[in-house]
């Protein structure tokens, strides 16, 4: 039996040496088991609600051997209770979930420091969406770091252009709703100049941004080598949009070959995101068939709805994700997204219907709100 | 797979003009329906009303309760073809269990006995005559007379296997031919129950077409309106409020919507002694068609100061719940519907973790039941499928306070109070639109004669002709 010694710097150093490693260096199972059953410790001994949780559950890290056995915390409960392994009121940066269903009822991720969080996205932001060509013009249709600072989707966007966009990438969501003529100036210049160019933001943003091409009868051939990333919820308040029709309507209004179009999954309660494995896949000569990609520092299970218990490959459920880099909240979260599990990762089919609509893509609709009627 | 069950009812002649049908499958039972189209619903409209010139509107009323009393009779045998048809078919197509098919069934079918329906025509027009003939009005003012609609569209809804069955009986003592639209979620129940009845009655069967087709269909549903002069539709308020928007004018309406349902225990009725019996009604109401119905309760308020205090309710209608999981298991759930209730389940976990005043009772390592003990009385809808709060009251004087976010929801109240509090109990629910005041347990089990969401369910639909001395 080994001794609890683990520490938050000494857990932090060993994960930022496998976050160093890259994206596409596998962890094997015994060295992930390893380390999150010490992250599980750590977490047990210093998150006081998550030990009282793990406690009900009947687990303790006498109890776990394995990280699939580690207690998942619902995203409900981020709304409940600070989750966090030292004095909340410490925390560096709060990130909070839109929750506009139960209004004033806001999921908060306190984070301890940013450095893991940062650490992360970039390798993964690298591999999945610029592998070829840094740095790139940058346009983004989301709010910026600034105007929103609780938004961790803004976080991210800040972190990449900061480091990977040229200058002159900018944002094209703000206060005032989307700047429609800023952005299509922005595509028209990348077109004539034939530089390729990034577009960066929440499908809800595409959508009004389509609309407005739409009826202004504007399409668009940005250079080859251009991409799009976006995220979010396809469903909404305003107009449902099925994934395939949307990429259809980014290819023909865009110019983007569907195989540079990378959906971003992520959630406030979760310090990783996951990307579409197709431009990487593209890239490199492999089959590019579209899933999300799970980095070495995470791990996805697919769960049964009713039972919680780990389903077979294929079977569709509902995600729950381990994530080595929220070390200072908790790394099992259960969400309420369903999905399935494929080789090399899983696909994800979005939130449950009736259950509430997460993430940034509802608060940005509603940014959008009093521009688009 | 065997044979596909024809989840629809035509009359015979009709049945050949229909070339188009449409397979839907659920696990192992497929059920075939036909290609509804306006044309269709012409021709089915032309022969029913035939059909009931003919032949329903000169029965005497008393005939008709025969034959549905008969067709009754053959559902509450356990050992007839319907019902044994039925228990197969219905927890493929609905998800509910067998056993709460089984169940269920006799449970809303027998009001519709002889008494229940001879009751339901005294209560609503004094004399069930005057749907034959010209009787004497009251005392020495004349005679009267009244006549139901030619013909009536049933909106049906998918969610109680039982309520169309209702709806139609509704229309045939009214003397209206009856056209049914059913979905696709449950079509099966309202057409067997019509070729029930063509087993008694062929030609009262004649007056009843069952046909499913996609809700809100404009040219299908134009169709079927114009013929009638009354539709009545259960549904969500927006698609009630759809329908409505569509009428032709001068039609009847009779809308039921989305309604919610609740208990309340006043102290004096909640001893030591009879805790766990009430918890065991309780949980009946709860666990009954798995809190799909309007008449199914949401939570239930239980008054501070009795022997078994609002937190022990909680406890013992989670044991309850739990023994009904093995006589009356809960149906198959959607992934959503599962992970709302996961949701809400580790939402109240952590509440409790923080030390707020919320105990949460749950069925281990499945969805099966849930009762969330919560100290803040506000009133808040469950997320159905056996999930129930108990939240206590400091007096039933809160009542109004309470209720008035939802009052315009407000159906069934099931109450538990002693005499000296019953009658203002009530009298205060009724100021806040409740419609139905019953015992817990009985909340699903409302007469024929009962005023459902507060309207007579026969004489709303009759016209009346007054003869002058």
């Amino acid at each position: 039996m080994r001794a609890a010694i683990s520490d938050y710097h000494e857990l932090k150093g060993r994960i930022l040496a496998l976050i160093g490693r890259g994206v596409h260096e596998p962890l094997d199972e015994e060295a992930f088991n390893a380390l999150s059953m010490d992250v599980f410790r750590y977490q047990f001994e210093s998150n006081d609600p998550y030990r009282r949780y793990c406690l009900k559950m009947g687990h303790d890290p006498e109890s776990v051997k394995h990280w699939r056995d580690i207690p998942a915390v619902p995203t409900a409960a981020f709304k409940e209770v600070p989750l966090a392994c030292f004095p909340p009121e410490q925390a560096e940066r709060v990130f909070t979930t839109s929750g506009t269903t139960t209004p004033g009822k806001h999921g908060r991720h306190y984070m301890r420091s940013l450095e893991l969080y940062n650490a992360s996205l970039r390798p993964n932001f690298l591999a999945h969406v610029l592998p070829d060509a840094t740095p790139m013009y940058m346009a983004i249709l989301a709010p910026s770091a600034e105007a929103l600072p609780t938004s961790s989707l803004s976080h991210m966007l800040e972190e990449v252009r900061k480091d990977y966009g040229k200058p002159g990438s900018a944002y094209y969501l703000g206060a005032g709703g989307l700047d429609y003529q800023g952005l299509e100036r922005a595509l028209n210049i990348a077109q004539s100049a034939g530089d390729p160019i990034c577009l960066l933001g929440t499908a809800f943003a595409f959508v009004h941004f389509l609309d407005y091409c739409t009826d202004h009868a504007k399409t668009f051939r940005l250079p080859t080598g251009s991409r799009i990333m976006d995220t979010g919820g396809y469903k909404g308040r305003s107009r449902e949009v099925a994934k395939e029709e949307l990429y259809h309507a980014y290819e023909a209004t865009f110019g983007v070959p569907q195989d540079h179009i990378v959906n971003e999954y992520g959630m406030t309660e979760m310090g990783t995101q996951f990307y579409d494995s197709i431009l990487a896949d593209t890239l490199r000569g492999l089959s590019a068939a579209r899933h999300k990609v799970v980095p070495p520092w995470a791990r996805t299970l697919v769960v049964d709805p009713d039972t919680l218990e780990p389903l077979p490959p294929g079977k569709i459920g509902v995600l729950r994700h381990l994530d080595l880099s929220n070390l200072s909240s908790v790394m099992a979260i259960q969400t309420e997204d369903l999905g399935y599990e494929v080789a090399g990762g899983f696909e994800v089919l979005g939130r449950a219907k009736g259950a509430e609509p997460r993430g940034c893509s509802i608060a940005v609709d509603e940014f959008l709100a009093a521009q688009v009627r | 797979m065997p044979e596909p069950l024809d989840a629809f009812f035509l009359p015979p002649s009709l049945l050949g003009k229909v070339k188009d049908f449409s397979l839907t499958e659920f696990d192992s039972l497929a059920i075939r329906t036909p290609a509804v189209t306006p044309a269709l619903v012409d021709r089915v409209a032309d022969h029913l009303l035939h059909a009931r010139d003919d032949y329903l509107a000169e029965k005497p009323v008393l005939e008709i309760v025969n034959a549905i009393d008969r067709a009754i009779g053959m559902w509450l045998d356990a050992a007839s073809p319907y019902r044994q048809l039925a228990s197969q078919a219905l927890p493929l197509i609905t998800r509910y269990s067998p056993e709460m098919i089984r169940t269920a069934l006799p449970e809303v079918l027998s009001p519709f006995r002889k008494e229940g329906l001879l009751e339901l025509l005294r209560l609503e027009l004094g004399d069930p005559l005057y749907l034959d003939c010209f009787r004497p009005r009251g005392t020495g003012s004349g005679m009267a007379r009244a006549y139901g609609p030619a013909m009536i569209t049933h909106v049906f809804s998918g969610n109680i296997p039982g309520l169309p069955v209702a709806s139609l009986i509704y229309g045939l003592l009214a003397k209206a031919a009856n056209l049914g639209k059913s979905t696709l979620r449950e079509p099966l129940m309202p057409a067997l129950f019509a070729r029930s009845l063509q087993e008694i009655d062929p030609r009262l069967a004649d007056c009843i077409a069952v046909l499913p087709w996609k809700g809100g269909d404009v040219e299908i549903e134009r169709e079927a309106f114009s013929r009638s002069q009354a539709v009545i539709a259960y549904g969500s308020q927006d698609s009630l409020r759809e329908i409505w928007r569509r009428l032709p004018p001068g039609i009847r309406f009779l809308g039921y919507g989305t309604r919610l349902s609740f208990g309340v225990i006043a102290r004096e009725a909640l001893s030591l002694e009879n805790g766990a019996e009430l918890a065991a009604r309780a949980a009946r109401d709860v666990a009954l068609f798995d809190q799909q119905g309007c008449l199914s309760p949401h939570l239930f308020y239980v008054e501070n100061g009795g022997d078994t205090v609002p937190r022990a309710f909680a406890e013992l209608l989670s044991l309850e719940l739990g023994k009904l999981e093995q006589k009356l298991p809960r149906g198959r759930l959607s992934a959503e519907e599962a992970i709302a209730i996961q949701g809400l389940r580790g939402s109240y976990q952590f509440q409790e973790l923080a030390g707020k005043d919320v105990s949460l009772y749950q069925s281990r390592g499945n969805t099966a039941w849930t009762v969330i003990y919560e100290e803040s009385s506000d009133f808040v809808p469950s997320c159905l499928n056996r999930v129930v709060r108990v939240k206590p009251l400091v007096d039933l004087s809160q009542l109004p306070l309470l209720l008035k976010p939802v009052q315009e929801y407000l159906q069934t109240v099931a109450v538990e109070a002693g005499p000296h509090r019953l009658l203002s109990v009530a009298e205060t629910l009724g100021r806040l639109d409740v419609s139905r005041i019953c015992r817990i347990g009985e909340m699903q089990h409302p007469p024929a004669s009962w005023h459902h969401d507060g309207l007579p369910n026969i004489s709303h639909l009759l016209r009346w002709v007054d003869m002058e001395p």
